[in-house]
């Protein structure tokens, strides 16, 4: 046990030796180091250990090294290392940073029983030549892009440097140059530079990074200036950054940023956007505070050059808040109030007429204010609902006042709009035409004058869309209303509309459909005083390659379709007022257009015109449009009254070549109608020239060359004789001119006549001529007789 | 033109209608058509203007008023048709070019060709026009469709007129080429017979335009077949509208002719007796010359079909010449037919005729009676036919005479004819024609006894005399050979005229008659005759008057009568060549 006990003793006591000689040893050692530091930290023992990390993977070399250690005291050092053509690198050279010149220095106290960096710097990189190459990783699935809040961090001094006296720092990079992949390489060339104050506390801190072409960058210099009243050693700091990148399509953008702790829980970010390309310009101004669950922010800008359409757009300015919600701290509410000013462009218009009368708006002034629930950090996938109300102001135009706003309930995913969205909105959008004399007035002189008898109407016309609108993704329906309350002092034209406007916009084509059910409340018009005589030809001929001007007829786009219903109401008819009709003629029409054709029917209630030299009623007339116009047909009854007779007109088929049936009570031939309608005489009253007419009447009748006009100009024109040409259904009538005189005088030249020729003097009587050939003598005579005949 | 708001520029004024300047200058009267736009008046004037050639107007709004420059008239400079058939020319058509481009003249140009193709058989051709306003071009594309045959003819029903009845005035035939003009003639031989007072053909075309439903009762065609089965020429069904009037016509009149001066005329027809359209006409006729009391008919006694018919007829006649005076009491029961093709149509009766006659001067004084067989051939072309109040073109031959013997109650044997005919010739084949050239003559011959007795009894209407408008116009009125006549005569005339030249209807001309007479049928004697001379042919609206100035000459004096040449001036009225 004693052997044993002196045994341990013994290893004891001599561990204890050893032990008190190692301590001895380090003691001496350490005190060594630490009265004579240079004895460690020089350059041959650093290039030894930098051999030893060459083994380990990193390379550390230096042309040049100037290293001080200086002792104020055994346990305060101010240490100041400086290498020439420093670089290291690892082994495959992955990351490699080299500088011209890398000067560290420090001073280093041991204090209050710990360990303090009384001074810091200067920190000197210079002529850096960073590069890193970033290992190949398989791209992981882009997480969709999102409104994130802009970290904050809190830029301190740690508490351990609180006390420390800094010098300068001045990092210089040539180059830094990144390389991932295949991508291009991206280089950069940066500094930063921070310079004490005389207390050596490092209130801010200079930078500049240049670019060349990064992705969409041609070029970027950024300048950044981060500083700091207190030296960093309160979270006071602030950042800005002055920038200038030139994009790739030659677009330059420049601009401070700036971001500014106001308040232990408050920053205030602010910042300027100049963006130009070409002649488009955007100026943005950004300014608002961010604290935990809550962003209010203000932007301000203006955008010009977009459109020759749009001279500028500018927010003037818009608010929003961003507000963490209650008891739930994943989303937020957001509530925006924007002002938005948009200036029209200059409008081309083609007249020069309508320049001194067209007024284009200076600017149109639109609000966008409301509010959206959505995720505070949202996402394309998550949630969001709100509202949006629109308000467009007063636009007092010189022809039309336009002023509307729209209230938009909205719910969806906006990656799935627009499926599964909620999107109801009340709409009131109007376009009031407060003057149409003034648009009259406007258009006088262009080629789209309102013509007669339409432009001596005074009063308003109003186009509105109000009401509940179905907005699904990128197209819905909205309900439009159009009404005129015109008149003048013979006429009115009062229209109420009531309708849809579907619009679908895609990437194909954008389209748009008005369904319009037009109510002809109460319209009543005037045609001008018509003149027995020889119509004249309305239409032109299509014969003739001419420009025709048309009147007022314009193109509709190929994107909008139509559907316009036009129809009067019950009892109250349009009403035509002629000189050649006894009183107001009623017209029910209920028609549709849509851009290829226009259908439906008009029908002429009962009237009285003058006809036949006597008063005809029109005991129904009903026109049935169709496509094309020649296939519109007619369905119509016109009644004469005679003392013995009660005529009728039936009119029935295409209204270009419609039947005329005519009958009578009591029943007469149909040559005696037409002959007393035509003449007021029986048929065999007539003479030759009149018969022929009454044949030719009743054949263009039945061989349906009577069109619908033509059958009025027979009715309400004094006929002398008419003629027809069954070959080339050409209908022509000799008109009785004023007083009686009739005759005209003309041979049908190309085509031969009969021997002979007679010529109605009136009634009974006619003149004929006749050549005569004596069958017994040969002798051929002409002569002409006076002749009274009587037919029965 | 509305003063203070629209004026006409430049030197043109051109006159609108009362209804045009009310849509252009607007209406005083009708507040809502005070004030015509610029752009409404801008648009009724260029498509008035456009009525009236001029197709280039200028348009200037200066201050309050609208100028308008009508510019110049645009004229036609040539026109120019792509598609037609071979045997089309648009060159023979006159009085197009350096027109006035007028929608009337497009017309025209249009109805032309129409009317041509119609005329060859193309019976639905459609055409597409375009006129140039700056150049005056006008191009015409002709679609004329394929050449129909006539398959049948659908007579409108009328009263009392029975199926078929008007097919006797057919100048076509069935299964033949279709063709306008000759359907235009039937229609005016329809009316001039007077069984109907108008008449037309229509047939179908296809066309776009849906029909409407047939009234009760109505005749609906079938469309015309435009895509027939290989090798077969398409068929077209013609329709022929009727408007009958009353059947019975009574006139009474007073007039004048060229020869008879004051005349008084009436008569009563029934135009439309029996299903097939026969006539019976009674009238008279009374002049100082001529005094007549017709009694006639053609009594289609046979199938509605049948083109025979019966014409008994009786005559009463008191002539008073200055060479004759007789009265005749004539009367004759004549079988006759007609007959059509698509280029001809003849006509030809024949049967007994028994006539009095009693002579008072121009022959021996008395009562003679004849019974002969008469005979009336003629022979027409169509054309002749259908252009014969405007002479252009064509054939005309007539024949009639009489056969007659002492030994069936005559008092003499004696036989007459008359060859007459017409030829006329479109030179160049314009249309309407510039030169029409025209032959005519006749052959007029008695074969009776030469013996004194024979002579002296053989009345007035069996001797020949030349002269006059109708034979030889450098004589007087049946100034040869003299008093007595002739019992053969031949004559011949040769004439060209300048037709749809000038002015007012006037055609002037230049003619030679020849002529020729004898003593005895078929023996001609000296001296021949001929009458140089030119005229005037005016184609007034009521009627043609003709002016000829000729001088006679003959080739010898063998005819005694030293005193019958001599310039001679005529103007008749109604006679046509």
């Amino acid at each position: 046990m004693r052997r044993t006990l002196r045994i341990i003793w013994s290893v004891l006591k001599g561990v204890l030796i050893s032990a008190l000689i190692l301590v001895l040893l380090l003691a001496a050692g350490a005190f060594v180091v630490l009265k004579w530091p240079q004895v460690v930290i020089n350059e041959p023992v650093f290039r030894q250990l930098a051999k030893v990390s060459g083994r380990i993977g990193w390379v550390v070399t230096w042309q040049g090294a100037d290293i001080s250690v200086q002792s104020k005291n055994i346990l305060h050092k101010k240490l100041d290392f400086a290498f020439d053509d420093f670089c290291a690198y690892n082994r495959d050279q992955t990351y490699r940073a080299c500088f011209d010149r890398l000067r560290l220095a420090g001073e280093l106290a041991w204090l209050n029983g710990g360990l303090e960096i009384l001074e810091l710097g200067p920190l000197i990189m210079k002529a850096g030549d960073v590069k890193v190459t970033l290992p190949e990783t398989p791209s992981a699935p882009q997480k969709e892009p999102g409104l994130v809040f802009l970290p904050i961090p809190k830029l301190l001094v740690p508490e351990r440097l609180s006390h420390t006296r800094f010098q300068e720092i001045s990092l210089d990079f040539n180059e830094i140059q990144i390389v991932s992949g295949d991508d291009p390489p991206i280089s950069i060339k940066a500094h930063l530079q921070g310079e004490p104050d005389e207390r050596h506390k490092i209130h801010q801190l200079d930078g500049k990074i240049e670019s060349g072409e990064i992705g969409p960058l041609r070029s970027a210099t950024v300048e950044l200036n981060l500083s700091s009243e207190s030296g960093f050693s309160e979270n006071d700091w602030k950042f800005e950054t002055k920038n200038s990148v030139t994009l790739a399509s030659g677009a330059r953008v420049s601009g401070p940023i700036r971001l500014q702790l106001e308040n232990p829980e408050r920053y205030r970010i602010g910042g300027d956007l100049n963006y130009r390309d070409g002649g488009q310009a955007l100026q943005l101004s950004l300014g608002g505070s961010l604290e935990p669950g809550k962003i209010n922010a203000r932007l301000q800008g203006r955008a010009s050059g977009m459109a020759d359409e749009v001279k500028s757009v500018s927010l003037q300015p818009c608010s929003l808040d961003w507000q963490q919600q209650a008891g739930n701290h994943r989303r937020a509410d957001l509530t925006y109030n924007c002002r938005i000013e948009v200036v029209p462009g200059k409008i081309k218009i083609s007249d020069e007429a309508l320049k001194n009368y067209i007024d284009i708006p200076t600017h149109v002034k639109i609000t966008a204010s409301g509010n959206v629930n959505l995720e505070l950090i949202p996402g394309a996938n998550d949630p969001l609902s709100g509202r949006l109300k629109l308000k467009i102001d007063n636009i007092p135009q010189g022809l039309v006042t336009f002023e509307g706003e729209a209230d938009v309930d909205f719910a969806g995913v906006p990656e799935q709009y627009p499926r599964g969205w909620k999107l109801v909105s009340t709409a009131d959008v109007s376009v009031v035409l407060n003057s149409f004399q003034k648009l009259k007035r406007t258009l006088d002189k262009t080629p789209y004058a309102i013509p007669a008898p339409f432009n001596v109407f005074t009063g308003e016309v109003e186009f509105q869309v109000k009401g509940k609108v179905d907005i699904a993704g990128f197209q819905g329906n909205l309900p439009v209303t159009f009404a005129t309350r015109l008149s003048s002092s013979e006429e009115t034209f009062n229209t109420e509309g009531k309708g849809e406007l579907k619009y679908k916009y895609s990437k194909k084509a954008d389209k748009s459909h008005l369904t319009l059910d037009l109510a002809l409340s109460e319209v009543k018009l005037m045609l001008p005083t018509v003149k027995i005589e020889s119509p004249p030809k309305l239409l032109p001929d299509g014969r003739y390659a001419q420009d025709i001007p048309e009147i007022n007829k314009m193109q509709a786009p190929s994107d909008f379709t139509y559907e316009v219903k036009v129809h009067t109401t019950e009892g109250a008819p349009v009403k035509l007022y002629s000189n050649l009709a006894r009183g107001p003629i009623p017209l029910n029409l209920d028609i549709t257009a849509v851009p290829e054709k226009t259908t439906g029917t008009i029908s002429v209630g009962d009237t009285r015109l003058e006809v036949f030299r006597r008063v005809g009623q029109v005991r129904k007339m009903l026109v049935t449009l169709a496509d094309p116009t020649e296939k519109s047909t007619v369905d119509g009854v016109v009644g004469v009254t005679y003392s013995d007779y009660d005529i009728e007109i039936q009119v029935v088929g295409p209204v270009l070549r419609p039947r005329v049936y005519f009958t009578s009570s009591p029943p007469l031939d149909r040559e005696q109608i037409i002959s007393l309608l035509i003449y007021g005489r029986t048929f065999e009253d007539l003479n030759q020239d009149e018969s022929q007419s009454v044949g030719a009447v009743s054949g263009a009748a039945a061989d349906r060359a009577l069109a619908l006009g033509t059958l009025y100009f027979l009715a309400s024109t004094p006929i002398e004789s008419l003629g027809y040409n069954p070959n080339t259904g050409e209908f022509s009538a000799k008109v009785r001119l004023a007083k009686g005189t009739s005759l005209t005088l003309g041979t049908r030249e190309g085509k031969s006549q009969k021997v002979g020729l007679r010529q109605g003097l009136g009634g009974n009587w006619s003149l004929s001529t006749f050549v005569e050939n004596d069958s017994e003598t040969g002798e051929q005579a002409g002569g002409g007789m006076i002749e009274w005949f009587k037919r029965y | 033109m509305c003063p203070g708001r629209v004026q006409w520029e430049g030197s043109a004024r051109i006159r609108l209608s009362d209804l045009e300047r009310t849509l252009v200058c607007g209406d005083q009267e009708v507040k809502a058509w005070s004030e015509i736009p610029f752009n409404q008046a801008r648009y009724f004037l260029t498509v008035f203007l456009q009525d009236r050639a001029y197709l280039r107007p200028q348009f200037e709004i200066r201050g309050e008023v609208l100028l308008v420059n009508p510019g110049e008239r645009t004229f036609s400079h040539e026109v120019i048709v792509t598609g037609a058939p071979k045997f089309f020319n648009i060159k023979k058509k006159r009085q197009i070019l350096h027109e006035a481009l007028t929608p009337g003249l497009l017309d025209e140009i249009e109805g032309w060709i129409r009317g041509e193709l119609r005329a060859h058989g193309h019976a639905c051709p459609k055409l597409s026009t375009k006129a140039d306003p700056a150049t005056g071009d006008i191009r015409v594309k002709v679609m004329p469709g394929p050449t129909f045959t006539i398959a049948s003819v659908t007579q409108e029903s009328v009263d009392g007129l029975g199926p078929g009845a008007l097919r006797r005035f057919d100048a076509f035939e069935m299964d033949k080429l279709f063709n306008d003009d000759l359907l235009e003639l039937t229609s005016r031989r329809v009316e001039d017979s007077g069984v109907l007072q108008s008449s037309f053909f229509t047939w179908s075309c296809p066309e776009e335009i849906p029909e409407p439903p047939p009234a009760p009762g109505e005749v609906r065609l079938p469309v015309a077949e435009t895509q027939p089965a290989p090798g077969e020429i398409p068929e077209v069904d013609l329709f022929q509208r009727t408007f009958a009037g009353k059947p019975r016509l009574f006139t009474i009149g007073f007039g004048a002719s060229t020869e008879e001066y004051g005349i008084v005329r009436g008569s009563w027809k029934h135009a439309r007796w029996g299903e097939n359209a026969s006539n019976f006409e009674v009238s008279f006729y009374g002049s100082y010359r001529r005094q007549q009391v017709d009694i006639s008919s053609e009594w289609y006694a046979f199938s509605p079909l049948s083109r025979w018919f019966v014409q008994p007829s009786v005559n009463f006649t008191h002539r008073y010449e200055s060479d004759y005076q007789y009265i005749s009491v004539n009367s004759q029961g004549a079988l006759g037919r007609t007959y059509d093709n698509q280029k001809i149509g003849l006509r030809f009766t024949a049967g007994p005729n028994l006539n009095f006659t009693r002579t008072f001067k121009g022959a021996q004084p008395g009562l003679t009676q004849f019974l002969s067989l008469r005979y009336d051939f003629k022979l027409m072309s169509h054309y002749w036919e259908y252009w014969q109040e405007d002479p252009r073109t064509g054939f005309m031959v007539s024949l009639n005479g009489n056969f007659g013997t002492q030994s069936i109650f005559s008092s003499i044997s004696a036989q007459r004819f008359r060859l007459e005919g017409q030829y006329l010739y479109n030179l160049m084949g314009l249309d309407p024609p510039l030169l029409v050239f025209g032959i005519r003559g006749g052959l007029m011959g008695t074969l009776a006894a030469q013996d004194q007795v024979t002579r002296d009894i053989l009345p007035p209407n069996y001797k020949y005399w030349l002269g006059g408008s109708q034979n030889l116009r450098g004589f007087d009125r049946q100034e040869l050979p003299n008093s007595d006549g002739a019992l053969s005569a031949a004559w011949a005339s040769v004439e060209v005229r300048l037709a749809h030249l000038l002015p007012f209807w006037i055609q002037p001309f230049i003619f030679m008659d020849v002529g020729i007479l004898g003593d005895q049928a078929f023996s001609f004697g000296s001296p021949v005759y001929f009458s140089p001379g030119g005229g005037l042919r005016v184609a007034s609206p009521i009627g043609v008057f003709r002016t000829t100035f000729s001088h006679g000459f003959k080739t010898s004096e063998a005819d005694n009568n030293p005193g019958n040449t001599h310039f001679q001036f005529y103007i008749t009225y109604g006679e046509e060549f």
